[in-house]
């Protein structure tokens, strides 16, 4: 359908309007300006900032350049998150753009990982991935492709190539058509401010009577507060790509078609702005 | 996936939001900030310029008075680095040019690479087909060879087939020749009954006139006389002799010793006495005895290295004459058919001829490197055969005295006969050998328990009589080349491995001499002992040889006797 086509372009081609902003901690030489970037969400922030990196850093002096590391409203970013879902989790209903302080000094060891080189990154996408397939294919599809396909799923994301990534992608995306779909849906539900990173657990597309689960049936059964009986006010958003899709959408398409490059279905759960 | 009507209405709901979010999000963004990153790579630009600028003049110091030249310094640097700014960009025409071209000749070198492979898909194709009428060239050449090899053999067969047939044909031929031939001889014998008959009737009227007393008167008659008692002598021989023989008269010259042929002999007769018995015929041993064709002369041969030739006179031996040139003991003699010459196989590895014209030794046929044990004339006079100790029988061109073929044997050769196209040899390894003297290769092998001490011929070479050394004697039609009879006798001995036994003239006896001196006869056809004969031998009886006309049987033995036996 090329409505799902669509889908699956606008899903990839999104954009967050992004103003950098060199920590006030850090020692310049001149004043340094904002950077604007429009980061794509399905990046990860360590692939797209080089230039923002490069501003910085020339008005600073070498000596004080440390490891760079982002923060917003004094969260640390995790770097192995995609940037959309760092976007939904944290300033989903905020003003655009948004702003993102730079730091290279003081990296904060206990919250963030480092990461020195762009194979760190790498490592994390594929990991994602493998983990991903194991869950839909018991990792069939990821086993049976050579190095070279792993190494273009890599590349199109790192180099913005929707065509390239998706020709070995749908592989990762079909599935016999007796089952019906995957054999468990890859997922993570997150919430911001919460001891637990986020809820992962086993689920199955189709019931066991043979109709679709939705995302309704998802969250009944791992996060029922954000599914709001009817008479009661709503307490909270569930966020997908900035978007927050209706309750009876099959969670099979959702993971097909609104997951991250990494296939995973990231789904942030936020309350509701009071007010 | 089958989609519900509800399922649309979800799925749209997510293109419609994402359209929303896009809009916020990144459209009303998208140009401001591209425009900021542009402003912002501008002012960078500058402030290197600034940076380099100040770097190079650091005595200059921001001063009204000094913007003006400052600007202009500014503009001219700015100019400069337009001019930069446009070669550079030729530079990226140029370039870029290039890079088309190079593109464009790419294209061509795969339009060309296209039309290569098209090529090469073709002329793979025309390969296949070449490489595929290769093999069926290559199969049809294989069955034209098997053809001809067919053809070849076939050819090979029918050519074999040929050669025998021809062989065949000519034995056919020789046999009928051979059948011509003695109803020839038959023809003659019964012509020849009117002239016996008359010499019969002259015979008695002769005896009537000489009974009648003749005066003594002489003067008239003294020719008459002379002639009258040498007449009467004769006939007195004659009388003896019954009216069977056909034997002729022939004419003696003291020149020479006469042996022409005298005719066929038709019966033999049995002898039962001994006539004469001559103590010391030779200095040595007594090995070979022969009658020659006319039955006159008689040849024997010792080991005293001479061949002597009797006469038979009154039934006695009288010597004629001592053929003279061997240098050792003598083994075998043979008369040429025509009685002219004389072959005798001698000790000292040669054999050799003499005419018996003049009693001269005409060749020495030497070349064998043991003792000659036989030599036989093949072929009237033209070639002979020997046969030697040394394995090997030899033929030999008598009129160059070479030789012309050896024959090599597994084993010593004790005897040979020919016949018109074989040579048979008796061999110590108790076997009979028969060659084809045509194709020169054995045709045959007959073999026996004993070694071959002598072989035998009949004179119609239809028989051949073997005596070995197992005390046996054996006759062997050639032309079946089957036994007919097994002739033994008890307390017969075969005394030597020279031992030899005979047919009788006409074929219908055999007989050998044993080691204790008796003459032992058997009748061929039913082979039965006939006779055993006791006389005056004392030692083994070496050879026996039975005269053409059938009268007269002589042997000779180990103690230098001859022995001359008749049946009257």
């Amino acid at each position: 359908m090329t409505d799902d086509r669509d889908v699956l372009r606008d899903v990839w081609f999104g954009r967050i309007p992004t103003c950098f902003t060199l920590s006030q901690d850090e020692i310049t030489e001149r004043e340094a300006e904002p950077y604007y970037l429009l980061l794509p969400r399905v990046s990860y922030l360590m692939l797209v900032t080089d230039k923002a990196k490069k501003h910085f850093q020339k008005v600073m002096r070498q000596e004080d350049v440390g490891e760079m590391w982002f923060e917003y409203e004094g969260v640390p970013l995790k770097w192995h998150y995609p940037i959309g879902l760092l976007f939904d989790l944290h300033a989903s209903n905020t003003a655009l753009p948004w702003n993102i302080i730079v730091h290279f000094k003081n990296f904060p060891e206990s919250e963030l990982l480092h990461c020195l080189t762009k194979d760190a990154v790498e490592a994390h996408f594929m990991s994602c991935i493998k983990e991903a397939d194991a869950l839909k294919h018991k990792s069939q599809v990821i086993n049976e492709m050579q190095k070279k396909d792993h190494k273009q799923l890599w590349m199109g994301l790192q180099n913005d190539k929707f065509d390239q990534f998706w020709a070995i992608n749908r592989k990762l995306m079909e599935y016999p058509t007796e089952e019906g779909g995957f054999r468990y849906i890859p997922f993570r539900i997150y919430q911001p401010l919460n001891e637990r990173p986020f809820i992962q657990k086993l689920f199955r597309p189709i019931s066991s009577e043979g109709h679709p689960h939705n995302l309704g049936d998802l969250l009944k059964e791992m996060f029922p507060a954000a599914v709001t009986p009817e008479d009661m006010e709503k307490q909270y958003q569930v966020v997908i790509h900035g978007i927050e899709p209706m309750l009876e959408t099959p969670v099979q398409w959702l993971s097909e078609h609104l997951s991250y490059p990494d296939n995973f279905l990231h789904i942030s759960i936020i309350p509701l702005p009071r007010d | 996936m089958e989609t519900p009507s509800s399922g649309r209405d979800w799925r749209k709901h997510i293109v419609r939001q994402l359209q929303h979010r896009d809009r916020r999000q990144k459209l009303h963004f998208e140009d401001l900030i591209h425009s900021y990153n542009q402003l912002l790579m501008k002012s960078n630009i500058v402030q290197l310029w600034r940076d380099k600028h100040l770097a190079a003049t650091p005595s200059l110091s921001p001063e009204p008075q000094n913007v003006v030249s400052l600007q202009s310094t500014h503009r001219k640097e700015l100019i400069e680095m337009y001019q930069a700014n446009g070669e550079l960009v030729q530079e990226v025409f140029s370039l870029s040019k290039q890079h088309k071209h190079r593109e464009e000749d790419l294209q061509v070198s795969h339009s060309r690479l296209v039309e290569l492979e098209v090529r090469l898909s073709e002329l793979e194709g025309e390969r296949e087909r070449l490489l595929e009428r290769f093999e069926e060239l290559e199969k049809a050449n294989a069955r034209v060879k098997e053809d001809y090899d067919n053809l070849q053999q076939l050819y090979r067969s029918q050519w074999e087939q040929l050669l025998k047939r021809e062989v065949e044909g000519t034995e056919l031929i020789q046999s009928m020749i051979d059948i011509k031939v003695q109803a020839a001889r038959d023809l003659n014998y019964r012509n020849e009954k009117p002239k016996r008959v008359q010499e019969k009737n002259l015979k008695k009227d002769l005896a009537v006139v000489s009974r009648v007393p003749i005066s003594m008167d002489t003067g008239v008659f003294p020719p008459v006389q002379k002639l009258l008692p040498e007449a009467a002598r004769h006939q007195e021989i004659k009388i003896f002799k019954p009216f069977r023989s056909s034997r002729k008269r022939a004419n003696t010259s003291f020149i020479g010793v006469d042996c022409s042929p005298t005719n066929f002999c038709s019966v033999a007769r049995i002898p039962a006495k001994v006539r004469f018995s001559l103590q010391e015929a030779h200095d040595g041993e007594v090995n070979a005895v022969k009658f020659s064709p006319n039955s006159k002369i008689l040849a024997t041969g010792g080991s005293d290295r001479k061949v002597k030739l009797w006469d038979i006179v009154g039934g006695m031996l009288q010597l004629v004459k001592i053929l003279e040139g061997s240098n050792d003991g003598v083994t075998s003699i043979e008369f040429d058919p025509s009685g002219l010459h004389l072959l005798a196989g001698s000790y000292d590895n040669t054999a050799r001829l003499w005419s018996l014209k003049d009693c001269e030794l005409k060749h020495t046929l030497s070349g064998h490197s043991a003792k000659v044990t036989a030599a036989k004339f093949k072929f009237y006079c033209r070639e002979a055969v020997t046969g030697s100790h040394d394995r090997t029988i030899k033929v030999w061109d008598l009129r160059k005295a070479a030789c012309v073929s050896s024959i090599p044997l597994p084993s010593r050769c004790s005897d040979i006969v020919c016949s018109d196209y074989l040579i048979i040899s008796g061999h110590f390894d108790e076997k009979v050998r028969l060659w084809d003297t045509r194709s020169g290769t054995k045709t045959d092998e007959i073999p026996l328990q004993g070694k071959v001490t002598s072989l035998d011929i009949n004179s119609e070479r239809t028989q051949l009589l073997s005596c070995s050394r197992d005390d046996l004697l054996k006759v062997v039609d050639l032309r079946m080349n089957e036994t007919r009879q097994e002739l033994r006798a008890e307390g017969f001995k075969c005394g030597a491995d020279w031992t030899k036994a005979i047919f009788s003239p006409d074929g219908s006896y055999a007989v050998v001499g044993s080691s204790d001196g008796v003459l032992y006869i058997w009748d061929t056809l039913t082979g039965k002992l006939e006779t055993s004969l006791v006389g005056q031998h004392k030692s083994s009886i070496n050879a026996v040889s039975w005269s053409l006309s059938g009268e007269y049987v002589v042997s000779v033995d180990r103690s230098r006797l001859a022995s001359l036996w008749t049946d009257c």
